[in-house]
């Protein structure tokens, strides 16, 4: 009983933790630019299909995603030819060189054969930035629109990523090796490395992101504008350079989070939307806008469905989801009672 | 009739007859996108009330799963099931609703996440009775004594008849006196509760209203397709049909019905173009995704917005004949009205009122002055029943302070100094709503349009209020492209109509030019006449010094002075709250 209890533990606390990564860049996307965005998980698809290419000696399809993109966000700056050709050319440009960067840099790290980690690191490159072009397609036209548009638009966008990662890497789950093979017996339980290391990357991001936050000039500005956008306007912070900051950041913690678990699941193109919604679950109990509050979500979300899924595995969804509303009550009430 | 009518009878009598024109194979198509039409009409309404719901689709499975069950194993008519399992999921609703719709923020969306989830998969789970996921066959069509409605074409046209009378009651609710209150739930709440309106029972209404369409829904597509399983009423619908909704333009019913037939066309005609030219399968979810953001994108607003621009507005409602019957105060000035003792409340740490006795008495002028930040604001909360004190009681009448939503019941109205008038109601509807209390016309009279002499009463009192402060010629503006201060006017118009015995202002003057400072004197004046008691919360001291009988002084959360104007003028207290100094330095 106790082994179980331990096992159903370990095994709630590590998804926990790769949804707590998720939960992060929800929250992050909704403080600085009132985004929920749906579209979320379609990162941690991306960024686990990306490794499974890259430790597969491929070059990852995630390229023509950021490829197609750049040169997408060149055709949408052609107004500015005409006032302004200079600025204009020099912006064509830095969009070319970082896409040949891009690809020379995969080319590089599949000639030399890195390490798991290495590997990870490169595919958080070529993924992340797929979050800047995208708040830059589909939020920036349109600052002002109302939330319930917002999540739309994400659902939208979730849809073209997914129908893309289909077209790219096909319906066949890709395996994903783990950071570190094997794992440890600790008392009457096995605990597998890969555990371990979801454990020290995911504290080592949020240790990153809070660091980030509080000590830099940029981390202070996304602070302000999550405050308060038009306050933040005012003191002269490029509020759209910040929500693009965000996208960019939110990206890479989801990718991250999609290289960590695949190991334990395997990748397919269709598994971020689940982690999304696990993730949106979590970040919400927060009110989408509490950090502390979002990590005990997941950590709620991870052991409820482990628990119902040994307990009653044909009820494990109907069992996580009823729960979560008298848990939303009692949240509910205690933040009234606080604000009054 | 009008131009409007006139054309919304033609596009209906099109809808009707489309049905019997069509090739077989899309009048399925046609029929489909009525049903989610229908369901997605229910979101519209939610989303006017500023509930977002992610699942509607399950209580289509409710309404879907009671039928077809019962209709197939005991073989009841199924149009009977139908009906009796439309009204256990409204049961349902009003159930999961009465416990959800507390929930603020982003709580009650992702409760709704919740339950749609859970539903979806308990129709999957319980597989002895649905059938699991692979569902069951032989659902009877739908059918009553015997006869059988198998004619698709038919069976079409009447889901479109549903959908049209659903579009017809809803633009009629949405200009009854439910309707307005409905428009104050996104984001008026406490206004809403001081004009009587009680908001809780209000958004469970409209929640199991929204249910019941969906059910009615669910229902017509199972006896349609004869087979259920749990797939269509999973997460994705829940999705499918919300994207409906904000496409098409969550402002009016129509928009749910534009948002349905244009994203399943889209969606067929797509399958049908890619098909042709030979691409594979994953790229209609791809280009369907860009469809949907670019149109939003476009249209944030929606589609029936960018539509209805172009026609011809809809005829206003009759406000002809006599307002309502109003009350005629007595001049009994010794009556104590409300009484307050012993006020204190705290925010945290800090005392942001304290030890505040305080007296109105029939017929009475009474200002409450003092500095930013003194507490005027939060006493008026208190008095109006939107906060609660920590110590001390109010008495109106003689009676303990009943819930918000009742106090404008026993005769006190107020008005807002962040001016809340609904941005997307006309001024004369905004007015409207302080009759709210004193009529009766419901949901389903709304509904109905069984409501029209009442409603005339009410919008011929509220255009009778306009004219008394000087803004009839204003009335069928919407009241967001009023300048800020007749909006401050249109709040006073308002607190008039709700008849009360007591007003309360809350700087009723802040942004009016001269001329309109002046109306408003004169109407406080002639409301003084009438025996109506005031108490009046301003910074503009030419107006207060002018018109009131008895000043309040508060600072720093106490009454520091009371008396008659010229006393409270000579009182240094009051002269060092106001220059922050004795008044010697002032000088």
């Amino acid at each position: 009983m106790t082994d179980t209890i331990l096992f159903l533990l370990v095994d709630g606390l590590t998804n926990g933790l790769v949804y707590a990564l998720l939960a992060l860049s929800l929250v992050l996307v909704f403080t600085v630019t009132r985004v929920v965005n749906i579209a979320q998980g379609e990162y941690v698809m991306l960024g686990a299909l990306t490794l499974a290419d890259l430790l597969q000696g491929r070059m990852p399809g995630t390229l023509y995603l950021l490829v197609g993109g750049l040169a997408l966000c060149v055709l949408l700056d052609a107004p500015r030819w005409r006032r302004d050709w200079r600025r204009a050319l020099a912006f064509a440009g830095g969009l070319i060189v970082a896409a040949v960067a891009a690809v020379a840099l995969t080319r590089g790290a599949l000639a030399l054969q890195l390490p798991v980690i290495g590997m990870m690191a490169v595919a958080l490159v070529l993924v992340a930035p797929i979050g800047v072009l995208i708040y830059r397609f589909t939020v920036h036209p349109i600052p002002n629109a109302t939330t319930i548009v917002f999540v739309i638009i994400s659902v939208g966008v979730s849809m073209i990523v997914q129908g893309l990662g289909l077209l790219i890497w096909g319906a066949n789950p890709y395996p994903v090796d783990p950071i570190a093979s094997g794992g440890l017996m600790m008392g009457p339980v096995f605990i597998p490395y890969q555990s371990f290391a979801i454990l020290i990357v995911a504290l080592l991001s949020m240790g990153g992101l809070y660091l980030f936050s509080e000590f830099t000039l940029m981390g202070k500005a996304l602070q302000a504008s999550a405050m308060n956008r038009l306050g933040a306007q005012f003191c002269g912070i490029p509020v759209n350079m910040a929500g693009g900051l965000a996208f960019l950041l939110a990206a890479a913690f989801s990718a991250i989070s999609g290289m960590l678990l695949a190991p334990l699941i395997t990748a397919n193109y269709e598994m971020g939307f689940m982690v999304g919604l696990k993730g949106f679950v979590g970040a919400a109990m927060g009110g989408l806008v509490d950090y502390p509050l979002s990590l005990v979500g997941v950590m709620i979300v991870g052991g409820l469905e482990s628990t119902s899924a040994y307990l009653a595995s044909a009820y494990r969804d109907v069992l996580v989801f009823s729960l979560l509303i008298p848990i939303l009550l009692w949240r509910n009430a205690k933040q009234r009672v606080e604000t009054r | 009739m009008g131009a409007r009518a006139t054309l919304a009878l033609a596009v209906s009598a099109v809808l009707l007859i489309v049905p019997w024109i069509l090739p077989s194979f899309y009048v399925g198509i046609f029929a489909y996108a009525g049903i989610y039409a229908l369901a997605a009409i229910g979101l519209v309404l939610l989303l006017q009330a500023g509930q977002i719901s992610l699942g509607q689709a399950a209580f289509m499975g409710l309404g879907a799963y009671g039928s077809a069950l019962v209709a197939r194993a005991y073989g009841v008519d199924s149009l009977l099931t139908l009906v009796v399992s439309v009204a256990v999921t409204a049961l349902v609703a009003a159930a999961i609703g009465y416990i959800t719709l507390r929930l603020r923020g982003h709580y009650l969306p992702l409760a709704t996440l919740a339950y749609g989830i859970a539903l979806a998969s308990t129709f999957t789970a319980w597989h002895d009775v649905t059938g699991g996921a692979s569902g069951l066959d032989k659902i009877p069509p739908l059918g009553l004594f015997g006869y059988m409605l198998v004619d698709d074409r038919l069976y079409t046209q009447l889901i479109w008849i549903i959908v049209l009378l659903a579009v017809l009651g809803l633009s009629w609710l949405r200009t009854s006196r439910v309707g307005r209150a409905i428009a104050t739930l996104e984001s008026h709440d406490g206004m809403a509760r001081s004009f009587g309106v009680d908001t809780t029972i209000l958004r469970v209404k409209v929640f199991v209203f929204s249910a019941v369409l969906a059910a009615l829904a669910g229902g017509l597509y199972v006896h349609l397709l004869r087979f259920v399983s749990p797939s269509p009423f999973g997460l994705l619908t829940s999705f499918k049909l919300l994207i409906m909704a904000v496409v098409g333009g969550p402002v009016s019913a129509a928009g749910g019905v534009v948002g349905a037939l244009t994203l399943e066309s889209a969606q067929w005609a797509l399958q049908d173009l890619l098909a042709r030219w030979g691409a594979s399968g994953n790229l209609e979810v791809i280009v369907f995704g860009i469809i949907l953001v670019v149109m939003l994108l476009r249209w944030p607003q929606g589609l029936w917005p960018a539509v209805e621009r172009f026609l011809p507005r809809p005829a206003l409602r009759s406000r002809e004949g006599e307002g309502l019957p109003t009350r005629v105060l007595q001049a009994d000035r010794d009556a104590v009205l409300l009484d307050l003792k012993d006020i204190g409340i705290r925010f945290g740490g800090l005392k942001a009122l304290e030890g505040i006795d305080m007296v109105l008495k029939r017929g009475e002028f009474v200002g409450l002055i003092g500095p930013n930040g003194a507490g005027k604001t939060t006493l008026f909360s208190i008095i109006s029943g939107l906060q609660r004190q920590t110590s001390g009681s109010v008495t109106l009448f003689g009676e303990a302070l009943p819930s918000s939503h009742s106090i404008v019941r026993r005769g006190m109205a107020r008005t807002f100094q962040h001016v809340q008038l609904v941005p997307e109601l006309t001024v004369i509807e905004n007015v409207a709503l302080g009759a709210y209390w004193r009529t009766e016309s419901g949901f389903v009279r709304g509904l109905l349009a069984l409501d029209a002499a009442e409603n005339r009463q009410v919008l011929a009192s509220a255009q009778a209020a306009l004219e008394r402060v000087g803004l009839g010629a204003e009335a069928d503006l919407l009241a967001a492209s009023l300048p800020l201060g007749k909006q401050r006017i249109v709040e006073i118009a308002r607190a008039l109509v709700a008849d009360p015995q007591i007003l309360l202002l809350d700087e009723p003057a802040a942004g009016l030019r001269f001329s309109e400072k002046l109306t408003l004197v004169r109407i406080l004046r002639q409301l003084q006449a009438e025996h109506v008691t005031i108490l009046l919360v301003e910074h503009d001291m030419e107006l207060v010094m002018g018109c009131v009988e008895r000043l309040v002084v508060l600072d720093r959360g106490r009454i520091i002075a009371q008396g008659s104007p010229a006393d409270v003028q000579a009182n240094p207290a009051v002269i060092a709250a106001y220059l922050g100094g004795s008044r010697d330095k002032a000088a």
